[in-house]
């Protein structure tokens, strides 16, 4: 005999006996289809958790790194705020610097009434007239008119007068 | 309700299609579970399971052809099944060879002349392997490449296990005959 023909029987003698094991199959129809719906339902209400769950994970993780991202961006602004007030500080301290510097300029520029500018000329004094002196005769033809009995005074005194020259002094 | 329609309702999570999808093939699938497990309540765990993930997956289920839905149905309970049976205890395969049973003692209406009972009987006592076995090839129409894979041992492992199962049968027949006739 084949033995493929055991095969073939039993399954016969179990397709004739479909309704086997049913009296036990009826008795647990009920309770196993009341625990499928419960497990059914648990898995919505887990699956629903599990997404819940995914969901306020991924929140926290974005606040975090929304919250990180917005510290930084505060830190930046900080540090942004400090340049730029050190930068208006330092605008007004050479606004001051300019301002000061141009009112110089300015006024350097106005001739103001209590301002006098004198050109300082320094005369150089030289001696326009230079003595030179020179020995010379001079014969001065005077016409005089003397007395007769003061003439011989008149001559002395007027030779006395006289430059002191050789022909003077020859004369005397 | 026509089965299309079952199963676009039972999609949307109506429970009234899921009733009729139950009831529809649950005493199939108690059927044979129980020719896989032999035990009353580990059938109800693995039908527990099997059938909430029938529903849970059906969404991802393509219906095509009547058979479609039973084979996708039956597939989830025999995995279950084996999955409860290797949860209890660790199914043993043996892999030592065993030689092709002849029967020569008994006439083919001897043996179509056994009870209904005893048959399921001797398949409840046949060791777990064999019973998997014989039960997924010679009963469910399973390839011996697709019980491989399924209880993940080889091809030849599947064969051998046949062949022991068998000879358990006759053996078992054999035996309910001489009691029977003494």
């Amino acid at each position: 005999m084949e033995t493929n023909k055991i095969d073939f029987i039993v399954k016969k003698a179990i397709n004739e006996s479909e309704n086997y094991y049913d009296s036990k199959a009826n008795s647990a129809k009920e309770r196993i289809w009341n625990q499928v719906q419960l497990q059914s339902s648990d898995k919505h209400t887990s699956h629903f958790f599990r997404l819940l769950v995914a969901a306020c994970i991924l929140l926290f993780i974005s606040t975090s790194v929304v919250s990180i991202l917005n510290m930084n961006a505060w830190n930046r602004i900080k540090i942004l705020v400090a340049l730029n007030s050190a930068l208006k500080n330092k605008a007004t301290m050479n606004y001051k610097d300019s301002s000061i510097a141009e009112e110089t300029v300015k006024s350097a520029n106005v001739n103001s009434s209590d301002t006098a500018y004198i050109r300082n000329v320094a005369a150089v004094i030289k001696p326009v007239v230079t003595i030179q002196q020179t020995t010379d005769t001079v014969f001065i033809n005077q016409i005089v008119f003397v007395e007769k009995n003061r003439l011989r005074n008149y001559w002395l005194l007027l030779i006395k007068t006289l430059p002191q020259t050789p022909s003077i002094k020859k004369l005397q | 309700m026509e089965i299309r329609e079952v199963i676009k309702h039972c999609k949307s999570g109506n429970q009234l299609a899921q009733s009729i999808l139950f009831n529809a093939h649950y005493n199939q699938m108690y059927h044979l579970s129980m020719r896989i497990l032999s035990n009353h309540h580990d059938v109800e765990d693995a039908l527990i399971i099997s059938f909430t993930k029938v529903f849970s997956s059906i969404q991802r289920f393509e219906y095509r052809g009547e058979n479609s839905l039973v084979k996708w149905i039956k597939t989830i309970v025999i995995n279950e099944s084996i999955r409860q049976l290797n949860g209890k205890n660790k199914i043993n395969f043996d892999e030592e060879e065993f030689p092709e049973y002849a029967m020569t003692t008994m006439s083919d209406s001897e043996l179509y002349d056994i009870d209904i009972e005893q048959v399921y009987n001797i398949i409840e006592a046949l060791p777990a392997g064999y019973r998997m076995v014989f039960n997924l090839f010679a009963l469910e129409g399973y390839s011996h490449k697709e019980i491989s894979e399924l209880l993940n041992i080889t091809e030849s492992t599947s064969k051998s296990q046949l062949r022991k199962a068998r000879t358990n049968i006759i053996e078992s027949i054999n035996k309910t005959k001489k009691n029977g006739n003494e």
